[in-house]
């Protein structure tokens, strides 16, 4: 489950502290943290008060990380659009920098704690060079391919910050071409060719620093070269779901899912891979629900599905279009199942 | 929390609208009260400390920098260990996860592994310590002579045959293996008589597994002064490399006075068919190879139905083990199995129609 914390704001007022910008809290008994409340409330289970987390979207520039704005708009330094990432808040003491809090408060010497924010990791899946962002299966590294008008074929590699690292060390080929570093380690590079046609696909091997993992796939499918283009996406009235939620009978519910196997379908045939998690997570979610209703007819065909819901989530966020592709055919067993276990 | 699962999950869809960034938050679920309950279960029986398995799963602290590979593993179905696929056959000692914890683990796994802070857990006990499962057996078989894991040895598998020293013929309901080298001893098969690789097997143990016995109280008979050929395998994990070590693990033998026999018969064919009406009680596979494919055992009733009773798509030979029905399988005269490799052991026991129509 993805960006929940996030989503509160959609639906609740902010906090009553002023931050100056729209930030949203989720509260936490510190001993239970399971306990969870979108308000200041006591613990249910040992009456302690329940401390607050706070987290904030924040505008920021690909290029330059540390602008943090609360709205969109162009980056002072370089001009360049600010895209959104998420941060979280916290109250510090300038001369005490190990006291933290959530809540605004008054540091030892009676000087009011002061505001900051600070980058989450995995906290901004943005490309940084208009290409195309994918996160590697050590959930550490990120890596962008970009596709200039010229044929080169770029790759940039990051921490779990999206904070860029020397891709000296990294050894890469794209379609069986070898990548070079450049002379500043920013990237590696291949001359490929212009693509004779969009949209186009170049697969990437890459191996890490050290050797002690696999080797990683990557499908990159640009729909134009990059750096002005775009990133290949579901068509536009395909994002825009109709509101999710889970419908009150079995029957609907499996209609819902038949819906989302429709969509994760389309998603893959476009090579829209980080948009999948969403019906597949979507149809995970339904599917326990279903368990709920009907735990002796699809309670085998939902332990594949849910395996498979998640593999689609994970595969998708690094790009493998192999994997992503022996994940949907155990998707696609499990709806099978699904439909023979509810017509017995 | 159903009610916020629901909530959640209206929420998730309106990302989809602003943007279709990806990030991650910390999981609903934590591990002192979601995780660590799954893991006691289903993983606590090898990955404890002095387990068969590389790390404890029982520790917060030791369990997180695994959570990469415990998220593949489970999403792969590579662990827990268990081969048959879901929803064909009904097995005892089935070691494998409902949709609702592999979904609870990878949440987890994906969700910054929050510890949560419910009451601390008792401390783990240690595998090798513990005592029989179902209180002292009849027999306690120990091999005289101690098994050898050399500096050199890797894996290892070792045959030691016991004396049973029974001067009549006994029935065996249950049998367990009290392991002494408990972070080694991955697997034990025991057979009747003097070779391992022959003779009716009894029963396969694997670690984490308390006694293994047949449905319905059936047993299984053991002439008298007969003997049992055990079969250990071992295998290193790196902390033991280059060391060398010895293991006299023990057999415990449950036995019963009253109770009508097993028959176990060997198959050496693709198809088996029975003449009289019995219930199927086991399956034990022969041989196998890592490349051989898929295993699948049909049966195919006289009236021209066919039921799955096992199918593995990935062999994974190691793990391989006399699968036990939940309940005894009642296969009517003029059955057939049907099996994709012409080796294997069955279980059965006629019924009384069966038994009456065969005088
Ligand atoms: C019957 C014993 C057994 C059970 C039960 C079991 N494991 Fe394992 N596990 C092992 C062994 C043995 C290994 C070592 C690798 C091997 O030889 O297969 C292992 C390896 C692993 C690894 C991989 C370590 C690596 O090297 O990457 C993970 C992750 C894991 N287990 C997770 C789990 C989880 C999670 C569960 C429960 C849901 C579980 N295991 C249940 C025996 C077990
Ligand atoms: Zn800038
Ligand atoms: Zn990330």
């Amino acid at each position: 489950m993805f960006l929940w914390l996030m989503m509160f704001s959609l639906v609740l007022p902010a906090p009553a502290q002023d931050v100056g910008r729209e930030a949203f809290g989720v509260w936490l008994c510190p001993i239970h943290r399971d306990e969870q409340s979108t308000e200041a409330a006591n613990c249910p289970v040992c009456d302690r008060d329940m401390v607050e987390r706070l987290l904030a979207p924040s505008y920021s520039c690909p290029m330059h990380q540390h602008i943090d704005e609360d709205h969109e708009g162009a980056c002072p330094i370089c001009g360049m659009n600010l895209v959104v990432t998420t941060r979280e808040l916290q109250w510090f003491c300038p001369d005490a920098p190990e006291i933290l809090s959530p809540v605004p408060g008054k540091c030892p010497d009676g000087v009011d704690m002061l505001l900051r924010s600070i980058p989450m990791a995995h906290g901004d899946h943005n490309a940084k060079h208009g290409g195309i962002l994918f996160m590697a299966p050590n959930g550490y590294h990120h890596l962008e391919g970009t596709l200039d008008d010229e044929g080169n074929f770029r790759l940039y590699l990051y921490n779990d910050f999206t904070k860029p690292i020397d891709a000296s060390p990294f050894v890469a080929r794209v379609n069986d071409r070898g990548l070079e570093p450049s002379a500043d380690g920013e990237f590696l590079l291949a001359a490929v060719g212009q693509p004779t046609s969009f949209p186009a696909e170049y697969v990437v091997h890459l191996s890490f620093p050290g050797a002690h993992e696999e080797d990683a796939r990557f499908d990159f499918i640009f729909v134009e070269s990059m750096m002005t283009g775009a990133v290949a996406e579901a068509p536009e009235d395909f994002l825009v779901l109709p509101e999710f939620r889970i419908p009150e009978t079995s029957d609907g519910i499996y209609a819902a899912i038949k819906d989302r196997d429709d969509r994760i379908k389309q998603l893959i045939e476009t090579g829209a891979w980080p948009d999948l998690y969403i019906p597949a997570l979507e149809a995970k979610d339904l599917m326990l629900a279903l368990v709920d209703k009907e735990p002796d007819i699809v309670g085998v065909p939902a332990k594949k599905l849910v395996r498979a819901a998640w593999l689609l989530d994970v595969f998708g966020d690094m790009g493998n279009r192999v994997e992503i592709e022996r994940a949907y055919g155990l998707f696609a067993e499990s709806m099978l199942e699904l439909e023979v276990a509810r017509a017995r | 929390m159903h009610a916020r699962a629901i909530a959640i999950s209206i929420l998730l869809s309106s990302v989809a609208v602003v943007g279709s960034a990806h990030e991650t938050s910390e999981s609903r679920y934590n591990y002192r009260t979601h995780v660590r309950p799954i893991f006691v279960e289903h993983c606590g029986g090898c990955h404890i400390n002095g387990g068969v398995a590389p790390m404890s799963l029982l520790e917060y602290a030791e369990a997180v920098p695994w959570v990469n590979a415990i998220k593949m593993q489970v999403l792969e179905r590579t662990m827990p260990p268990w081969l048959p696929a879901d929803g064909i056959g009904d097995f005892r000692h089935q070691r494998s996860l409902s949709a609702e914890e592999i979904d609870i683990l990878v949440d987890w796994a994906i969700g910054l592994t929050p510890e949560g802070a419910s009451p601390a857990p008792e401390p783990a006990a240690d595998e090798s310590a513990a005592g029989w499962s179902m209180g002292e057996p009849d027999w306690t078989l120990i091999p005289d002579e101690e098994i050898v894991i050399g500096e050199d040895d890797y894996e290892l598998q070792a045959c030691r045959v016991l004396s049973t020293t029974a001067t009549e013929s006994s029935m065996a309901t249950a049998f367990e293996v009290r392991p002494v080298l408990a972070g080694l001893l991955r697997r034990v098969t025991i057979r009747l008589g003097g070779s391992c690789d022959v003779g009716v097997p009894l029963a396969t143990w694997l670690p984490g597994q308390g006694n293994v016995a047949l449905a319905g109280g059936a047993a299984l008979a053991i002439p008298a002064a007969e003997e049992l050929a055990v079969s250990f395998s071992y295998a290193k994990s790196w902390e033991d490399e280059g060391k060398r070590l010895t293991d006299r693990s023990a057999v415990g033998v449950w036995l019963t006075p009253t109770a009508n026999a097993v028959r176990s018969i060997e198959i050496t064919e693709a198809s088996y068919p029975f003449t009289e009406e019995v219930e199927l009680l086991a399956f034990f596979p022969g041989a196998l190879g890592d490349d051989e494919g898929s295993l699948r055992v049909d049966m195919k009733r006289p009236d021209g139905t066919t039921e799955q009773l096992l199918l593995i798509e990935d062999i994974r030979p190691a793990w391989i083990e006399k699968y036990v029905f939940a309940e005894p399988l009642v296969v009517p005269s003029g059955s057939e199995l049907i099996l994709s490799h012409p080796a294997a052991w069955i279980d059965v026991r006629p019924t009384a129609r069966g038994s009456s129509a065969g005088q």
